[in-house]
Order: C-alpha cells, then structure tokens, then sequence
C-alpha cells in the first residue's frame, strides 16, 4: 500500500509526550478501542501550528463489495493542534484514497486527503468531544462513505463551501426576475464591524439617485456558474486568487470576467466611489449525479477587495488616469493578464446568502401546509386580542386579511397590543396596517378599514370585504356586531368569534359549522347553557359590569388585564382559529387561566339547532333543551311536571333564543291532568343565572308536560296560562311563552302577543 | 439480510444462523456453569439464548445441528433443551428443536453415559418415530441398528443424508440458503470405534440475496487429515465452488492440527490441501474463531499462536477482513457475540460498537452491595 510520509519527529508511544491534551486522552483510548490499532506518533508543525499525530490502522466496518473504494484497514493520521482549538484533523494517509466522495476537506494539491466529519461549529464540537465518540465517529463515516450512504438519498446536497459567519440578504428572485428599468442593484451594509469582522449585507434595486445618497454601497455583480456535481467541501479562499482558483475549476476566469464587468460599469452612472465596495454574488447549480437534473441553487456571495476600485486595478479593467481620477484600461490582452501575485493581495471575505423570506417559507417555518393557508380573513375588532391574534397568524402566513376597527388608538392600549406609543391617535386598523407591512411584505394586509363593523350597510368596501371573505374573526366583543354578522351580513364566510372574559382569565373560541347550520347566534345560546348548567363556569363571566356582553371594552380604562395573560389566550385562540376551521364541525371551548400556571380547556358540547317561527317571532333552540324537558317529564310520569324557561330576546330581529329548561320548583302541584308550578327558590335560581351570565340570560316563558298520548297541543288551561303569561310579559315588551312536551320528544311552543307589546 | 452469530463461549462452539425469513439453525451449544459468574468473560449462553428468543417469542429452534458428542460441543445441553424422549427433559421453560440434526455416528457410539448418552437416546428416539430428524450419513452400522430396531434403511431413507448431497429442507432460491454436506463419509463411522472428529458434521452454506452468493465453511472440530479428504474429493468431482468460501470457522479452536502436522515456530505450515482451502477465501472474507484469546506464549492446548498466525497471514494475502476469536471480541474481558450480516453486498462483519449507555441499560446491571 502507498502511503503518505507524515514529516515530522518520531515521539514515543507514551501518553506524556503528547502536548495536545486530546492527543493524550486519544492515546489512552487506542490502547482498548476495538478496531484501531496504533502505529506510531509525531509532532509536526504546519502553517506555524504544531500538531502531535496518531498515526492508526482503522477496520472499519465493511461489506465485501463497496460503492467506493475504502479498505478493510485503512491507515489515518489523527493530528491534533497542541492548544485544542480546532477538532482533530483526520488524514487519509493511502494514496489512492478515493479522491471524489463527498465530506472530503478542501487540501492542497498532493496533500492526503482530510474527513471532514463535523459540520457544527468547533465550539459546539468541544462540548461532547471524546476520543471513542471521534473513533465512532471515524469508523461511521468510512463504513458510510463505502458504502455511499453517508450523503444519504433525501439529504440536502452539500455545499459548496463550508458556511461563513456573516451574511447578505438578497431578493427571492434575484437571479430570475428581469432588470427593473432606472434601478440599480445595489448593497447596503446593515452591519460591518471591524472587531471581530462582522458583514450583515443587504441587497435592493435602488433607484440609482437613492442608492448614490448611500455613505457607501456594494455594487453587486451576479455570476452563473454552470452546474455542477456535489461532493468536496472546498476551504474559504483566503484571497481573490484562491477564488480564481476555485472557480476555474468549475470553468469560469474570475479575472477576465471581472474585469469585462468592471469596464461595462464605469462610462456608466454612478462612477464607483473610492469607498464603494465590489460584492460578488455567485449562483452554483448543484447535481446530484453528473448529467442529473439541477436539485437546488447554492448561493454564494464575497466581499471582494478593500474597495471596488482596488479590484478594478488588480484585474486590469481601470487605470488611474492623470488627473488622479480612473478610467477603463484598453490595451493588448497580454497586458490585460493579471499577475497571480496581483490576486492574492486582493482579500475575500465569503457572506452566506438568505434569500428574503416569500410566504411559502414562513408557512414552512410554522408547519403549515400552504395549502391551508390561503384564506380571505377579515378581523373584526383590531383591539388587544384582535390584534395579536391577527399578527400571530399572519406571520405565519396564514390568510390574507382584511383589518376592520373604528377606534383610534389610544396611549392606554400600548400596554396590551402589538402597536405602541408611536401610533396613538391614529385609527388602529391603518396603523396596523403601516406597522405590519414593513415587516411581512411576504404577507400584507389587504386592506384596513377604519370603520364600524355595524356599518356594513352604507360602507361599500366594508360590505365588499365581508361578502368576499372566506372567513371573519369578530374579536370586536361586541353582541350586536356577532348577532348582525351571523344574521344579517351578506357573506358565505363562516364566522368565528373569539373573546376574553372581563379578567382576562378565560378565552373564548367559538366557530361556525362549515354549511353555516350552526350560526354564531346558535353558538352564543349554547355557550350560555353551559355557563347555566356548568358548576365550575360559575364565575366564567364574573367581574361583568352591565349588560354590555363580554364586558370591558378597550375603551374602559378601569378593565385590569395583564398583557401576558392576554399573550397566553392569543396564542391559544389563534391556534384554534387555524386548526378548527380544518374541522367542518361546529366548535365552543374555552380556557381557563389556573391559579398555579395551568390552562384547563373546557370543551362546549353543542346540540343540533332547531327553531319554530310563531307569528311574527322566531324560537331558537336546540334538541339539548328538549331532551332535557323530556327527561325531567319522564321522571314524573305518569305526572305532569314543568317549571320556568330561561333565555333571551332580540328585538331587532324577534329571535327568541331558549337556553335552557328548569326543574319544578319543590312547592310545585303535579298531578296526573294538571301542573302549578311553585315559586321556591325561583328567584334565586334567577339571581344566579343573570349573575353567571352578565345579566343577559333571564325568565323567558313557561314549560310543562302533559301525560301519555294525550299530545303536545293546548288544553283549555293552558290556553288561560299562555294568556296569563303573555298579560305579564307585556310590561316588559315580550310575547308570552309556553312550551309542551309530549311523548317521544314530541314538544310545541306557544307564544301570545298582547296588543300593545 | 441473513445474520451468523457466534457465541463466545470459551474453548468450545455455539453459532446460529438467522435466515431472513426468521428460521433460526444453532450449531452446538456449549453451556458452562461457570459463565453464570458475573466475573466469567464467557457468556451466559443459555440466559443469552433464552432471551434472543423471546425477543422474537419463539421457544424454539428451527434446527439444531451437533456436529460431534464431544463436551465443549453438547456442554449443558440436557439441562436447556425440550427431548422428546423423556418426560424429566420436558419442563415448559426448555427450549424446543424443530429437526434435530446429528452425524449418523453419534447414533451408534457405544459405551456413552452423562449428556451424550441424552443425546443419542434423543437421536435414536426421532428416527424410530420417522420424524423431527436428519442423520448424516449412512454406514452398514446404521442398517444394522435399524434392522435390530424392526426398521428397514427404505423406511429412513428420506431422513438420511450423505456427504456430496445438498440437505433437501432447504433451498436456494426459496429459503436464501442451501447446505451442501461434506462429511461425515461412511467410512468414518464405520471402524470399530468411532473417531468423533473425524465423524463430525461439516457443512457448506451458500446465501443468496439479491444476484449475491456468500459462503460459509462450517467445520466442527476436523483435523487436518480430514480436510484434506475433502478437498481432495470435492475436486475430483469438479466442485470446487463449494470450497469457495467468504466466512470460514476455524476447526478446532484454532488447533495447528486443523492445518498441518506440524506446529511450527511461528506459523503453522499448512497440508498443501488445506493451503488451497486457506486460498479459496474471497475478497473480504472473515476467520472466525471460536475460542479462548490467541496466547503469546507456546501452549500445548489450543488456540496455537502458530495457528493464529497461518490464519491472520491468510486475511492479508486474500484482502480479507479479520482474523477474530470469540473471546477477544471486541475485547478479553467482556466479550460479545460476532455478529456477521449476509446481505446483497456480501458478508459484513458487524464493528459498530455495542458499548455505552444502549448496552447498559439493554440488560440488568450488575449486583450492587
């Protein structure tokens, strides 16, 4: 076998020759590593750092027929740095070590070959470096590497260079998009710092006066390189002539190329300043196999020189001219050849390249399927929660919105929403809007509208957004804006209203039906069934003040809501909001914030809707409500039995929305042709559910049961209640109503609308 | 993808063969009381076994072959195995054998008491009922004995199989495996007193995935002498491919008889016969051998150094893998089984290894006081 002859001195096989403390450790461990055998040791010096060099026999682990030519006993060099700082450098010391597999080190020419095994960072390494884990290490990647298995099929192809710590952002379509007229390309240095040397580049198409305001600028240049087949980490170039180097390589003359840009950029405006930098953008289409299809583009971008002007000199395309100023060199092409040693005092700094972030990526940031994302949203409400639910989703993005809010933004709301101080006084919606495009131009808003949502009727945008929207998030916490848009809105949107309670304790979510079978008005009734029936939703609603649904507004000063609670719930409901509109399914939850961090969710079980129109009114309920009168009859039979109905009205659109069924009071009369209901504990029973409701769930009307097979129609008596009823109610404006259940959930309502009510 | 395993089990043999279709071959088993002592380097081959069953939840082997009744070939097996012969062998924690395979001397051998005489009541047992056996083999005695038995060798003969034939319950193309039989020869069970080495089962394996054929020289315990009948044999009937092999297990604890007739100061010369089998290892071929670590000093007994030499010289010269012993696998002190993958790349010695944390918590740790 020919093998490379380490220089260097001979050391001992003794444990304390060794400098390098890893050296020392490695030489304990090859005493007992299965697989290794030590041959000898040296100390060598190379580009003035010393190295101590184990030189092993490794077997690794080895099929009899192999993809790549690695041997059952392979002889290495490990070479470690006497301070440690750099991981061990592993020498393939056979000659004819197969030169053309992937993770091999960029060497120089005649060099053995080097593994390179790592592809974090030296500081990171440090942190779990042992010798057997580097000897596992060694031995995988041979056995891998044979087997053409360590670039595994579905892993990214390599790139071409080993990764730089500073970096440009370029355009998504840099390379594609054509020129856009009176603009140049230019990049702004965001950061450049000396100590440590740090380059944070951004590049735009400028208008060419704009990009001249700049203090200086990298004028870029774009090379295509032609596609290539991956494999062979090659190191950083250290000056333009390695890069030269390099590319030549891949069959590109850097110089020659340079120095035809640079003369096409100089009779042109703007002349390159003395301080203007030269930044190289190079596109590498890599290939899995020869002749295979191009699998990704690897970028790759140099800060080239101290300043353009420099390069421009050392490549031949300028001259200085007599009046100390520059001009395009034109003279014979032996003139023009640049000299190697021209090249290398030319310094080269490698920026990673990042493209701008596009929507599709920031959907694949956030494990979204994009599939899912492209939704016409309109928020309604662009308060505390509104807001954050909004941004949470849209940076994701997830749905293209439309932002509806007629409220100016006021120096109270900085301390719960994405805007601050700098927006105060101007209408939320268009500051959101100003505040968000600069920061998702992959995703803008479409459009802000500073409006009531309630004035859908004249607004034309407004009624136009609604109509077209796919959804529409109300967080306005406002019943008449959730009632009209389930109602009276002309939308095919299914709606979602999502709330906090006035603590800020619980979050609310509730989302339509996909067919719109349960409406939000459907949704609202059932919720407030489970806050009746719910015995731990006792306090869901306390801290209410008046009958304003959801209680404090953002207007309220008073309301006290910590931002990280509302955080906690935005974060929450935002989730649910794009995982439940996947969901045809209705859907009610709500969480609570615990004492001891923990949020508990409390799913609402929702009923199928059913309602009765009756004159001129129309009863909401549901088959939850009917089951539950059932039942309570069919435990008194063969008694009537009954009691009160609760709920409530809406005027505007005679609704009638029934919550829920009580029991017969104890003092109730139950008799086989007859019911009197009784009158104990009623009014606490009242008091408890306008407490737990906000005052808005109340006495509606009259329920009881009539005997087997006598049906659900009214009796001559009931007919006298239902009067009766309907006499009382008058003085609060509202019908009169009784409802009758019968056999086989068999049940009727009644209503009797007093003239004058 | 087929596994061989090798068992370090000291001076003695125990491999397995795991075809891809889950058939499971042990090859003698050699249980010693002193390896359930945590401080033994010998592994607990019984618990070991046990365990590689359940794993699968199994409670049986397919085939168990002995190749020979000497001790460090059948040690403990009374105590581990199901006999059907006998109802003290048939406790529910015994393991079951599917088809018992034994060198039709083994059934003949006289004078047998303690575990061999077990095994050959077991042996004899199986071909009077016609079932669950296969003898290698066929000499006159074995006629005799049928006869005196009320048997005919027409009744036998489909559970006889002679040296030269391939074992019919296996097939190539079907099973990935074929087993062609090199000895016994009849003539080495039919002197007066029965040469067990000499009568030892020897076996050729032929893998095949994929478009891949890899072969495994199964040898017992055979001396040089016997290797050099076969080779002789086997060319003289134009089969040299089933000489041909990628995986060889070493005969007789790498003993020096196993090669030539002389030790040698420090290589063993082997017979030219048995430097041709030696030739016959394919690139990538692997030596294994099942025994104490190679000494560095001369010893009487085996392993011989000398011996260990003649077989690492060969794994150089073919381009081979390794030379690797049972117990020095991957280290003296706590040895582990050798586990070989026969896959469409051929033979691969397994190296990645098992030590660390997977290893510790993959078995009970050690008594703590």
């Amino acid at each position: 076998m020919d093998v490379h002859f380490i220089e260097g001195q001979s050391l001992l096989l003794k444990e304390e020759v060794f400098t390098s403390k890893r050296a020392r450790a490695m030489f304990a461990a090859l005493q007992w590593y299965p697989y290794y055998r030590l041959l000898e040791a040296k100390s060598f010096i190379e580009s003035d750092i010393q190295y101590d060099a184990l030189l092993v026999e490794v077997s690794p682990e080895l099929p009899q027929s192999k993809k790549h030519d690695i041997r059952y006993r392979e002889p290495l060099a490990l070479c470690f740095d006497h301070e440690d700082r750099w991981p061990p450098r592993v020498q393939a010391l056979r000659r004819d070590f197969p030169p053309d597999v992937p993770h091999l080190n960029l060497v120089r020419a005649g060099a053995p070959r080097e593994l390179c095994l790592y592809n974090e960072p030296p500081d990171v390494v440090r942190l779990t470096w042992t010798p057997p884990e580097f000897l596992a290490r060694i031995a995988a990647w041979l056995a891998k590497t044979a087997m053409g298995t360590l670039h595994a099929a579905d892993q990214p192809l390599e790139p071409f260079l080993l990764l730089s710590a500073n970096e440009v952002i370029i355009p998504q379509d840099l390379f594609d998009a054509p020129k856009p007229d009176g603009k140049l390309l230019v990049g702004i240095p965001i950061v450049r710092d000396q100590q440590p040397l740090r380059y944070s580049v951004r590049l735009l198409w400028l208008p060419v006066k704009e990009a001249l305001q700049q203090t200086w600028i990298c004028f870029a240049f774009l090379l295509q390189m032609p596609p290539r087949v991956h494999g062979l980490i090659h190191e950083r170039p250290r000056h333009l002539q390695d890069l030269h180097d390099l590319l030549e390589r891949e069959g590109v003359v850097l110089s020659v190329w340079l120095r035809d840009r640079l003369r096409e950029l100089y009779p042109k405006h703007p002349k390159p300043r003395d301080r203007d930098l030269l930044l190289l953008v190079v596109e590498i289409p890599q290939q899995r196999e020869a002749g295979g299809s191009v699998e990704w583009l690897e970028r790759w971008a140099f800060i080239v020189g101290n300043s353009l002007i420099q390069v421009a000199l050392a490549v031949s395309a300028y001259e200085k001219s007599p009046e100390g100023g520059y001009a395009p060199l034109i003279g014979s092409s032996i003139d023009l050849n640049p000299k190697a040693s021209a090249l290398t005092v030319i310094p080269i700094e490698p920026l990673r390249v990042m493209s701008d972030l596009i929507r599709r990526d920031a959907n694949q940031f956030s494990g979204i399927a994009t599939g899912t994302s492209q939704r016409s949203c309109v928020l309604i409400g662009a308060g505390a929660l509104g807001s954050q639910i909004y941004l949470a989703l849209a940076r994701m993005g997830w749905g293209d919105w439309t932002l509806v809010d007629s409220d100016t933004f006021l120096p109270h709301n900085t301390v719960r929403h994405i805007l601050g101080d700098n927006c105060v006084g101007f209408y939320k919606v268009r500051a959101l809007q100003w505040t968000v495009e600069p920061q998702l131009p992959y995703n803008r808003p479409r459009e802000a509208i500073p409006a009531d949502a309630m004035g859908f009727t004249r607004n034309q945008l407004l009624a136009q957004a609604l109509k077209d929207a796919d959804l529409i998030v109300d967080t306005s916490t406002s019943l008449a804006v959730a009632r009209a848009l389930a109602l009276d809105v002309d939308t095919k949107a299914r709606l979602v209203s999502a709330f906090l309670t006035p603590t800020g304790k619980d979050g609310v979510v509730m989302i339509e039906s996909a067919d719109r079978r349960y409406r939000l008005d459907v949704l609202e009734q059932q919720y407030y069934r489970a806050i009746v029936r719910d015995e731990r939703l006792g306090d869901h609603l306390r801290g209410h003040v008046g009958k304003i649904r959801y209680g404090g507004s953002c207007r309220d000063v008073a309301t006290v809501i910590s931002q990280d609670d509302v955080l906690v719930h935005a974060g929450i409901l935002a989730k649910q909001i794009r995982l439940g509109v996947e969901q045809d399914e209705p859907q009610a939850t709500l969480w609570r914030l615990c004492e001891n961090g923990s949020v508990e969710r409390v799913p609402i079980i929702l009923s199928p809707p059913r309602s009765h129109e009756r004159g001129s009114w129309r009863v909401v309920y549901d088959d939850a409500l009917v089951e539950r009168c059932c039942e309570l009859r069919s435990r008194k039979l063969p008694k009537e039995t009954g009691g009160i109905l609760v709920g409530y009205f809406d005027a505007q659109r005679k609704n009638i929305y029934l919550v829920d069924a009580l029991p017969a009071p104890p003092d109730s009369q139950e008799h086989t042709t007859a019911f009197i209901r009784g009158v104990k504990g009623l009014r606490a029973s009242l008091d408890s559910i306008g407490e737990k409701t906000a005052r808005i769930v109340h006495y509606v009307g009259e329920w009881h049961s009539h005997p087997p097979g006598v049906g659900v129609e009214m009796s001559s008596l009931d007919r006298t209640l239902l009067r009766d009823i309907g006499e009382e109610m008058r003085f609060e404006g509202w019908p009169g109503v009784i409802f009758i259940a019968g056999d086989a959930e068999q049940c009727a309502i009644y209503l009797e609308t007093p003239p004058g009510a | 993808m087929h596994k061989v395993k090798f068992y370090p089990v000291g001076n003695g043999d125990c491999s397995q063969i795991i075809l891809e279709n889950g058939k499971r071959l042990l090859f003698d088993y050699c249980h010693r009381g002193v390896s359930e002592d945590h401080d033994d380097p010998r592994i607990d081959l019984a618990t070991a076994l046990r365990q590689e069953l359940a794993e699968v939840e199994r409670d049986a082997f397919d085939i168990v072959g002995f190749t020979h009744l000497d001790d460090d070939h059948i040690c403990g097996s009374t105590e581990f195995f199901y006999f059907e012969h006998a109802a003290k062998y048939q406790s529910d924690d015994r393991i079951k054998i599917g088809e018992l395979w034994v060198p039709a001397a083994i059934l003949m051998e006289k004078g047998l008491t303690g575990e061999k005489e077990v095994l050959r009541q077991e042996a004899r047992y199986r071909l009077k009922n016609g079932r669950g056996i296969r003898v290698f083999s066929k000499p006159e005695k074995l006629t005799e004995w049928l006869e005196s038995e009320g048997l005919t060798l027409e009744s036998r003969r489909h559970l006889i199989t002679d040296a030269g034939q391939l074992v019919p319950d296996f097939e190539k193309q079907r099973d990935g495996v074929e087993f062609f039989v090199h000895s016994p020869f009849s003539k080495h069970c039919d002197g007066d007193t029965v040469q067990r080495n000499e009568a030892a089962l020897i076996l050729h394996a032929t893998f095949l995935v994929g478009l891949t054929e890899t072969r495994y020289l199964m040898i017992g315990d055979s001396e040089w002498e016997v290797l050099v009948d076969i080779v002789n044999i086997t060319r003289s009937k134009k089969r040299d491919d089933r000489l041909k092999w990628d995986i060889y297990n070493v005969p007789h604890h790498c003993s020096y008889l196993a090669l030539g007739p002389e030790k040698g100061k420090d290589k063993t010369q082997p017979a030219n016969e048995v430097q041709w089998l030696l030739d016959q290892g394919q690139r990538g071929c692997i030596l294994i051998s099942s025994s104490d670590p190679i000494p560095t000093e001369d010893t009487d007994l085996p392993p011989h150094r000398q011996a260990a030499q003649t077989y690492r010289d060969t794994i150089r010269k073919n381009d081979g893998d390794r030379f690797e012993v049972t117990m020095e696998h991957p280290n003296t002190k706590r040895p582990k089984p050798i586990v070989i993958e026969i896959g469409a790349y051929g033979a691969k010695l397994i190296k990645t290894a098992s030590g660390g944390s997977i290893a510790i918590t993959s078995k009970p740790s050690p008594r703590a006081g």
